[in-house]
């Protein structure tokens, strides 16, 4: 499709100036192009009063932070947050024990991987299963988002509530099928809490997933499923074939979202175990909270955070390329 | 001038005016007359919807009624936020005039606080002689005063519940009179079918209900400059593995790992549990979990190490502090004062069951008729060490407690545990 039909008649203007020119590489007439730039200049002043005062306001609440916090790493923070230049004094600092940071950056590769790989499965499972034929459709996607609209810290106490030792449900209905003989302590085994926090965030995590896929699923046409399937194609290989490359970049993208929640998750794990047991799902946005407010080393905590914000940037900006490509191919 | 720029001086004028009538609050009041103006109090006892939080309320309103020169108003802040609340206002200007903290917190907040030995002083010798040495020594860190304690107490004490010992054949005077025989009592009451103890190791707060076990042990937690060294020696290692092995050596108490303060409360409340420690508070947490468990619950001493040996008690006030930054210290220091009193005092010990920090008030009938506070009293005297306290205590905490959990759930020998702890502490 031509840009220009869908644009805005000022992008449409901006476009066909440009194509105009390119088209035509003899000057053009002095009057024509003084039309042309006026046209140009009606156009960025629209983009302003538009874009601007969302511009400006993205810049007072993201930019400004993010500058803020990034310079705050390089500064003299621990002497009461003082915002002398130091240097990379906080990273040396931070950097100097790395036996405390190696444990929660392979818990929150661990979390992540887990969490992304989980919620990706089951949210475009429950998403194809949703886009077919099903009684009762549409009580199952309200049903689905159930979990998504609950507030992080209720969904947190929630599985702590179904996990605790002592009065959680699960052990109460194992206890009662006689699996168990005695209360497990699901938070309290090194072993087990890493994958109950993994759980309880893809349980929180999928509907977004599911929603998204159920909306990019929709966009398929039935008629390239029925021409696949009149041409002797099987489920597998429609969904290889047909569903997968119309759903392929939203999926991407979700996964994206989905990595950068669980990448600086940290209520959910703050109130299931608190990065415990024995340190096993302690990750680096609970280490972050534990450096600045329970342990006071400002620097340090400013440091990992500028740290995490990096490596979050790396992976969006890698992983959105790979959509943008994607979606170009 | 063009009209314009006048325009805009005057402006601003205005909004300078506009705010500084209304930044802060109050005048704070002339430095050489007497102390007037706004006070601002952050407290978790005002978070409190029982007892104590209603007396806590109480003061700021009969305060105010009693004069007009000083207006308290009361922030409640839980008490899992009030270090960070504290640490935040003070960073950003804005910190209330006063704060509660508990002593061991001190230590931590220093750097946020103003000391008060020249108020103390100001008050005279016989202000000074009124409160009991340990309460000034709780309030006392590098060399200065903090603030006054009010309501002190320790976790250190045993409840029990006569009715599974009773079912266990287990007498509690022969329980608590060496390690050995509290572990006998322990695995008597797992034969009769009930859960032995519960013990708290879930966060690094936990380790606080650790300490007491170390000094009985035979760990000198006296000196803050020695609690690496002292948490290192070979007593340390033993209390580390006798306390490991309560789980590991037959589970007599449920997964430490998974236990946390309410997890503990809610155990011990259902009833069929033998043993607990907790402060003289625990009572009513047990009963507002399960009303009818108060009657079957008795306290006692923690067991030393060996028969006749000495026990310990660790030793933890609420402190009212004051801000560095704070607008108005000398209004806040007269509530403080107010707050300290023998009457409010004596109110502290009947609602809350805490030992008192002025002499006097152990005379008093709320202290002198109560048994619970009598026997939290004696263990004080007895028993009692400040708890262990330092600018690096939430990090050596977490140290000592991740080891412990390490231990308990076998990811590491008990000795190895032990040791990465102690090479973890002496990096600190």
């Amino acid at each position: 499709m031509d840009d220009s039909h869908s644009a805005a008649p000022g992008v449409a203007a901006a476009g066909a100036a440009v194509h105009h020119a390119a088209g035509r590489p003899s000057s053009p007439t002095p009057t024509r192009r003084s039309r042309s730039r006026g046209r140009l200049g009606a156009s960025l002043r629209l983009r302003l009063v538009f874009f601007g005062p969302l511009l400006v306001l993205m810049a007072g609440l993201l930019g400004f932070p993010i500058l803020f916090a990034l310079y705050g790493s390089f500064a003299d923070v621990n002497n009461l947050f003082s915002l002398k230049f130091a240097g990379l004094t906080n990273y040396e600092s931070l950097l100097s024990r790395p036996d405390t940071l190696s444990g929660p950056f392979l818990n929150t590769l661990r979390f992540t991987f887990g969490s992304v790989i989980l919620s990706l499965a089951i949210g475009l499972g429950a998403a194809l299963v949703l886009n077919g034929r099903l009684r009762g459709r549409r009580l199952f996607r309200s049903a689905f988002m159930l979990p998504w609209v609950v507030p992080t810290v209720v969904t947190a106490l929630l599985w702590r509530w179904i996990m605790d030792s002592n009065a959680g449900a699960l052990n109460g209905i194992l206890l009662q099928l006689h699996i168990i003989d005695e209360p497990v302590s699901w938070l309290g085994d090194p072993r087990i809490a890493p994958w109950i926090i993994i759980v309880a965030q893809v349980w929180r995590g999928f509907p977004f997933i599911m929603v998204m896929l159920l909306a990019a699923l929709q966009t398929v046409p039935a008629e390239l499923q029925e021409a696949a399937s009149v041409d002797g194609a099987g489920p597998l290989r429609r969904f290889v074939s047909v569903t997968w490359p119309g759903i392929r970049p939203i999926f991407i993208l979700v996964g994206t979202l989905e990595g950068l929640y669980a990448f600086r998750e940290f209520a959910t794990i703050d109130v299931l175990t608190g990065g415990g047991p024995a340190g096993a799902t302690e990750v680096l946005a609970t280490q972050v909270y534990r450096l600045f407010f329970q342990y006071h080393r400002f620097g340090d905590a400013m440091a990992l955070a500028a740290l995490m914000f990096v490596l979050a940037l790396v992976a969006t900006v890698f992983l959105m390329r790979l959509a943008v490509r994607d979606e170009e191919a | 001038m063009p009209p314009k720029s006048r325009h805009a001086i005057a402006s601003m004028a205005t909004l300078a005016l506009v705010l500084s009538g209304c930044s802060s609050g109050g005048s704070g009041g002339d430095a050489s007359g007497p102390p007037s103006g706004d006070v601002r109090i952050l407290s978790w006892r005002l978070a409190d919807p029982g007892a104590l939080g209603k007396l806590h309320q109480s003061w700021i309103d009969s305060f105010n009624q009693s004069q007009s020169a000083i207006k308290v108003t009361g922030e409640p802040v839980p008490f899992a936020d009030k270090g960070t609340k504290l640490v935040n206002t003070a960073l950003s200007g804005s910190a209330p005039d006063i704060v509660a903290i508990t002593t061991s917190e001190v230590a931590n907040y220093a750097n946020y606080l103003q000391p008060v030995d020249e108020y103390w002083q100001a008050e005279g010798a016989d202000f000074a002689s009124a409160f009991t040495d340990s309460a000034k020594e709780l309030a006392t860190w590098d060399g200065h005063l903090w603030g006054i304690p009010i309501e002190d107490g320790t976790s250190d004490a045993l409840y029990y519940n006569k009715k599974v010992l009773a079912k266990a054949g287990v007498d509690i005077e022969t329980a608590v009179a060496s390690w050995d025989n509290f572990r006998s009592a322990l695995q008597a009451v797992k034969a009769s079918g009930n859960t032995p103890m519960v013990f708290q190791g879930k966060d690094a707060a936990s380790f606080e209900r650790h300490w007491a076990w170390y000094v009985a042990g035979g760990v000198d937690l006296n000196d803050p400059d020695q609690y690496v060294k002292q948490m290192c020696t070979p007593a340390a290692e033993q209390t580390f593995a006798w306390l490991t092995g309560l789980y590991t050596d037959g589970e007599l108490v449920p997964n430490p790992s998974g236990i946390g303060y309410n997890e503990l409360n809610r155990q011990f409340a259902t009833g069929n549990v033998g043993f607990v420690t907790d402060g003289p508070w625990g009572l009513g947490i047990f009963e507002g979990n399960n009303a009818a468990i108060g009657a079957d619950l008795g306290v006692t001493r923690m067991p030393p190490k060996e028969a006749g040996g000495r026990t310990g008690a660790n030793e933890d006030a609420l402190i009212f502090v004051i801000p560095k930054n704070a607008k108005n210290p000398r209004a806040a220091w007269e509530f403080i004062k107010y707050m300290s009193t023998d009457q409010a005092q004596e109110a502290s010990a009947e609602a809350g069951g805490f030992v008192p920090t002025r002499k006097a008030v152990f005379q008093s009938p709320a202290v002198a008729d109560n048994d619970l506070l009598a026997t939290y009293s004696k263990l004080i005297e007895e028993s009692g060490f400040v708890r262990p306290r330092g600018p690096k205590m939430a990090e050596m905490m977490q140290i000592l407690i991740t080891a412990y959990q390490a231990a308990v759930t076998g990811q590491k020998p008990v000795g190895t545990a032990f040791r990465d702890a102690c090479g973890e502490l002496e990096r600190l």
